[in-house]
């Protein structure tokens, strides 16, 4: 099995990425290029660590206590951590079954990069952009067809609770009426409304 | 946004104590002195310490200790007297054996949050409460910019390991990183 790309961990993270106490494991990689993406001197600086299943288990293993105690446990962020698919879901196999397994995700990946994450086992944060082409392709640099898709497929797979569309407010790109169309285009997909949720980027 | 040292230091601070208020309450369920004492450490704080990771040493392995008692009696694993208990969890306890002897034999009890590999970012102290925090009405976000925050240059975490947070209480030292 091919080894994880990590970035970072971050632990003791509360309330950011869903229930209880977290661990944020960032993954190396990413085939978007947003101007505000919050990690890109992480990305940048290319720090990575090659790590394999078992030694990335044993590096979150020391906050077993507090994931069992909160319901929390381990967040794949990045990046884009479907990059790595098959890692984590080799992972799920190896960690206590306790523990959540949340992947934040831009969702913007082949479809094969989707299907191994794609059980029950995950709960899904999910940063769409935007759904219109238009504008997804100016703030991202690529084209949103494939995303669109998944979050269909995320949708018929994944049980309601386990998953949320964020949909930003992108200063110079989304304001109230783009993300307003936004939410409606996700309906339409059949994401419930109360699995939407509106936010904002800091320039 | 960029903070200050000396506000990341009161946020590192606060989560700590946050934190260690969570190891008292998992501590009083499971039956096991940690021996906390009010931490006077005057210096940077980064949430963290080896006080700390020996309480949640002393933590684990009593869960440790509690779980494997309970598979083998067929009892729910989750350890902690918690009304609200995921359904994935439950239905997973059969698999509970695998997990822990994953974690049993990767040296749980040994493992020292080592800074070796991956850097360690320190995070945000936020509310704790345990409960589903996705809200549907229109919430200002910060860009999960949080995330950044704390994350130390491998020069700094250098520095950090060369001046440790003191210890109190009957707590052994750490064992250094990679040993």
């Amino acid at each position: 099995m091919d080894k994880f790309s990590v970035l970072a961990v971050n632990r003791h993270r509360m309330k950011n990425d869903g229930r209880g106490i977290t661990s944020l494991v960032a993954l190396a990689g990413c085939p978007l290029s947003c101007p505000y993406c919050i990690n890109r001197e992480l990305l940048a600086a290319n720090r990575i660590s090659h790590m394999t299943g078992e030694e990335l288990l044993a590096q979150l293993a020391i906050d077993h206590c507090y994931f069992l105690y909160t319901g929390g446990g381990v967040t794949f962020g990045g990046g884009e951590p479907l990059l790595q698919s098959r890692q984590i879901a080799a992972f799920a196999e190896l960690c206590p079954p306790e523990w959540n397994l949340t992947i934040e995700t831009s969702l913007a990946v082949p479809e094969e990069l989707l299907a191994p994450v794609l059980t029950q086992r995950f709960s899904f944060i999910v940063d769409i952009k935007a759904m219109q082409p238009e504008i997804y392709r100016s703030y991202t640099g690529k084209e949103n067809t494939q995303t669109v898709r998944n979050v269909k497929t995320l949708v018929e797979t994944i049980a309601p609770e386990n998953y949320v569309i964020k949909t930003p407010y992108i200063p110079d790109y989304t304001g109230e009426s783009e993300v307003a169309a936004s939410v409606r285009l996700l309906k339409q997909l059949g994401v419930p409304e109360k699995n939407i949720l509106t936010f904002s980027y800091i320039k | 946004m960029e903070r200050s040292r000396e506000e990341m230091a009161r946020i590192h601070k606060e989560r700590c104590r946050e934190l260690k208020l969570v190891r008292a309450k998992m501590a009083e369920e499971l039956g096991v002195d940690l021996h906390q004492r009010e931490c006077t450490y005057d210096g940077y704080c980064s949430g963290t310490c080896p006080k700390c990771a020996a309480e949640e040493r002393a933590l684990n392995e009593a869960i440790l200790r509690r779980q494997t008692g309970a598979v083998q009696s067929g009892r729910e694993s989750n350890v902690f007297k918690r009304e609200e208990r995921t359904a994935r969890g439950a239905a997973r306890s059969r698999v509970l054996a695998a997990g822990l002897a994953a974690i049993v034999s990767l040296g749980l009890s040994g493992c020292a949050g080592s800074t070796e590999g991956a850097a360690q970012l320190d995070g945000d102290v936020e509310q704790i409460d345990g409960g589903m925090e996705y809200v549907t009405e229109q919430t200002e976000w910060e860009n999960t910019e949080h995330e950044l925050e704390g994350l130390m240059p491998e020069s700094e975490l250098t520095e950090r390991e060369e001046k440790p947070s003191e210890l109190e209480g009957d707590v052994a030292p750490m064992e250094e990183a990679g040993e």
